[in-house]
């Protein structure tokens, strides 16, 4: 039979250890006051919030950093870009059902270090290059929940940060054609 | 009369002789038809009228305009997500416009495994036919013919490797390649700008925003629906209720839906298949950096498709007859046809390989690359199903031999890109695989992919309310209505009984002009049912 350990059936079936959930559900109910989120949060990212609290969007923002490529790599900075701002905004308009799972999957990343990264210091306070080395092991996990967070979380931030049209020219991509050639649409009978 | 949803005030009742749920390749068809053939239409469309104008050609504006879920709709481990559209138009108003016919293989597996009426591709031609004039279905023409569509289409053909100019349906198409977010110039040939106008013209209503909650079922009768008018794109309830009272009742929601209006009405589910069998023909990507320029997103996206694949074969010969659903045991090769792939940089990045730098190097090669995408003829189906709090929960987790047909569909692929002259192959793994010649193909041949290794896209649902003969194994008839509810039919892809391994939109239409013909064989306009 297939993996058969889905997101909701692993969460009730405790696999992650209940000490650890409550562990991350109880650190994940701390507000943006939390020391050490700080610099990852700032005041007016706090006040516009939709969807993530404070700590959460401080943790995506700590994932994006890694996850995403940055100004060493020739591309813009997903900070300046806003890239977790628009996903949480995104986030925003899911139903509940579809979005659920997602604040969960931030405590875990964030507070999973010790048992899948064997470090006593949360995600967001490793190194760069101990977060990656720390979130390439989500990607390479044998369970297949920890590569199924990472790839969402991934290709969440990757899809809104390459269809920003400041990440364009690193990648030779020149962009829509409705902004630069008068094309007529045909017309096909519809309404205006 | 076209009446979009965010301009009623109060609650609609209509009456009608037909009443179709969804506007897309199965319900728009439908409706032409039978406008056509003088019945009055009402057709109810979730999703909202979008106009050309309006499709500004971006992806993130565009997921959340007119996709279903505003693009986000994953199978429940996440390990795929489906890719369909709710807007006027259905899924046709971001699908790639190819035409593919049903293979012969495939018909006579459904009449041999699951008891359809024996059919060679003959008696389907000329409802492909049919169809195909209201989609100007054409072969796409050399200048609109990629670079990225002749490399590959050169690099087969030096292989030996068996493939085809795609049949598609657009119409002095300037090659922008804006296909996926909906054509800003109505030159692809979606049911948008081809049967829903028709139908308009011809005295049908359509309905936008109107999600149906309910089909009104009245002594073992379809007699209607009821919808909730949302608001959009964020699909909030807003006040007003359509309701439709009609004596032909078309469900025609797509693979991902139907199933789940038919379960929130706990109706035509005697044989407890509704919404099982949920197949998607499961997407991944292998790109090729060639060392010159390819923009591989201008243009037609699939042009070329590489279908020597198309049967999976077997050890056994016996096996080979049909290629399909005989799992793992002695599987060699195939069940898949690779098509040309074209994604913009947001659902590049999405389905790239690696993370941080190493995606950064990757796509500062994007408009070098060259690629594939596999349609899967997946053989282990999902499910879609309701929670307790009436949530639409997909499951679907690709397994056994299906994912020995993703290996083979990348080891394959990256033959032919290198083939092309790519410098190296890269598989958008978590962790990136780059081959660079046939050693490192050697090397992955028991690879062993798991689901999450790599991200899927399921573009084509189908098979949730399953076509037979036997109430006790199928949802639907051979004539299209259910077996468990008088006039209620099915127009969508949920009918077929299988994957069907290739892009199922024309034959989505060829099947509704089917129904449609039995429905005009018994019933008349105006005669109620």
């Amino acid at each position: 039979m297939h993996d058969p350990l889905s997101r909701r059936e692993l969460l009730r079936r405790g696999v992650w250890g209940t000490p650890l959930l409550a562990a991350a559900t109880g650190l994940a109910a701390c507000s943006g006051g939390c020391a050490g989120y700080a610099a990852y949060v700032r005041d007016e990212d706090a006040a516009r919030l939709q969807f993530f609290t404070p700590k959460q969007f401080a943790i995506a923002t700590a994932a994006a950093d890694v996850l995403l490529p940055g100004p060493a790599d020739g591309f813009p900075d997903h900070r300046e870009l806003g890239i977790v701002r628009q996903l949480d905004a995104e986030l925003s308009q899911w139903e509940p059902v579809r979005s659920a799972d997602l604040p969960l999957l931030l405590s875990l990343l964030e507070h999973g270090t010790l048992l899948f990264g064997h470090s006593l210091s949360r995600m967001s306070r490793l190194d760069l290059e101990d977060r990656r080395v720390y979130l390439a092991g989500w990607g390479d996990s044998g369970l297949n929940v920890r590569r199924s967070g990472f790839i969402a979380l991934k290709g969440l931030l990757a899809f809104y940060y390459f269809a920003h049209p400041a990440t364009w020219p690193a990648i030779g991509y020149d962009g829509p054609w409705m902004d630069r050639f008068e094309i007529p649409a045909v017309d096909v009978g519809l309404p205006a | 009369m076209l009446v979009e949803g965010r301009n009623l005030t109060r609650d609609q009742n209509i009456e009608s002789d037909v009443v179709i749920v969804g506007t897309g390749a199965g319900g728009a068809t439908a409706a032409r038809e039978l406008v056509d053939a003088g019945f009055k239409v009402v057709l109810l469309e979730y999703g909202a009228y979008v106009r050309a104008e309006e499709f500004n050609q971006r992806e993130e504006t565009m997921a959340e305009r007119i996709q279903g879920v505003r693009g986000w709709l994953s199978s429940e481990d996440n390990s795929l997500f489906f890719t369909f559209c709710t807007v006027l138009g259905g899924t046709t108003v971001h699908y790639w416009a190819d035409c593919e016919e049903i293979p012969d293989h495939r018909l006579a597996l459904w009449h041999e495994r699951h008891g359809l009426p024996a059919q060679d591709f003959a008696q389907w031609k000329p409802y492909y036919e049919r169809v195909g004039a209201y989609i100007h279905v054409s072969e796409v023409p050399e200048h609109l013919t990629n670079r990225n569509n002749r490399i590959i289409r050169e690099a087969a053909g030096r292989l030996g490797l068996h493939g085809h100019q795609v049949l598609h349906a657009r119409k002095d198409c300037v090659g922008s390649g804006y296909c996926m977010t909906g054509c800003t110039y109505n030159r692809k040939q979606s049911q948008l700008v081809t049967n829903v106008p028709h139908v308009l013209k011809n005295g049908g209503d359509i309905y936008t925003q109107c999600d149906v909650r309910r089909i009104l079922v009245e002594n073992g009768r379809a007699v209607g629906v009821e919808a909730q008018v949302i608001d959009h794109p964020s699909r909030r309830p807003l006040g007003p209720k359509v309701r439709v009272r009609a004596p032909i009742v078309i469900l025609a929601a797509g693979a991902l839906n139907t199933p789940v209006v038919l379960l929130r009405t706990e109706t035509a589910n005697s044989s407890g298949l509704v919404g099982t069998n949920l197949y998607c023909n499961p997407g991944v990507a292998s790109y090729g950096v060639m060392d010159d320029p390819v923009e591989m997103f201008r243009g037609v996206p699939n042009a070329f498709t590489v279908d020597h694949y198309l049967k999976a074969r077997y050890r056994d010969e016996a096996m080979n007859r049909f290629g399909y659903g005989e799992g793992e045991n002695g599987y060699i090769e195939g069940g898949y046809i690779m098509l040309t792939s074209s994604t913009h940089p947001g659902y590049t990045g999405a389905l790239s390989p690696g993370f941080g730098a190493e995606l950064g190097s990757f796509m500062q090669d994007y408009n070098r690359l060259i690629s594939q995408y596999s349609v899967l003829d997946d053989e282990n189906p999902g499910r879609v199903r309701l929670d307790g709090d009436g949530n639409a929960i997909y499951t679907y987790s690709s397994h056994g031999v299906d994912l020995l047909k993703i290996r083979d569909f990348l080891l394959k692929s990256a033959r032919i890109l290198l083939e092309g002259g790519a410098r190296e192959v890269i598989l958008p793994t978590n962790r990136t695989i780059r081959i660079r010649n046939a050693g490192d193909i050697e090397r992955l041949a028991d690879w062993r992919i798991r689901p999450n290794d790599i991200a899927m896209a399921g573009p084509h649902p189908m098979g949730t309310a399953r076509m037979g003969p036997d109430p006790r194994t199928s949802v639907v008839a051979p004539t299209g209505e259910t077996h468990d509810v008088k006039n209620l039919y099915i127009c969508d892809s949920s009918v077929f009984p299988t994957s069907l391994g290739v892009d199922p939109s024309w034959t989505i239409m060829a099947r509704a002009a089917m129904t449609t013909d039995h429905i005009r064989s018994v019933h008349r306009p105006g005669a109620g049912g």
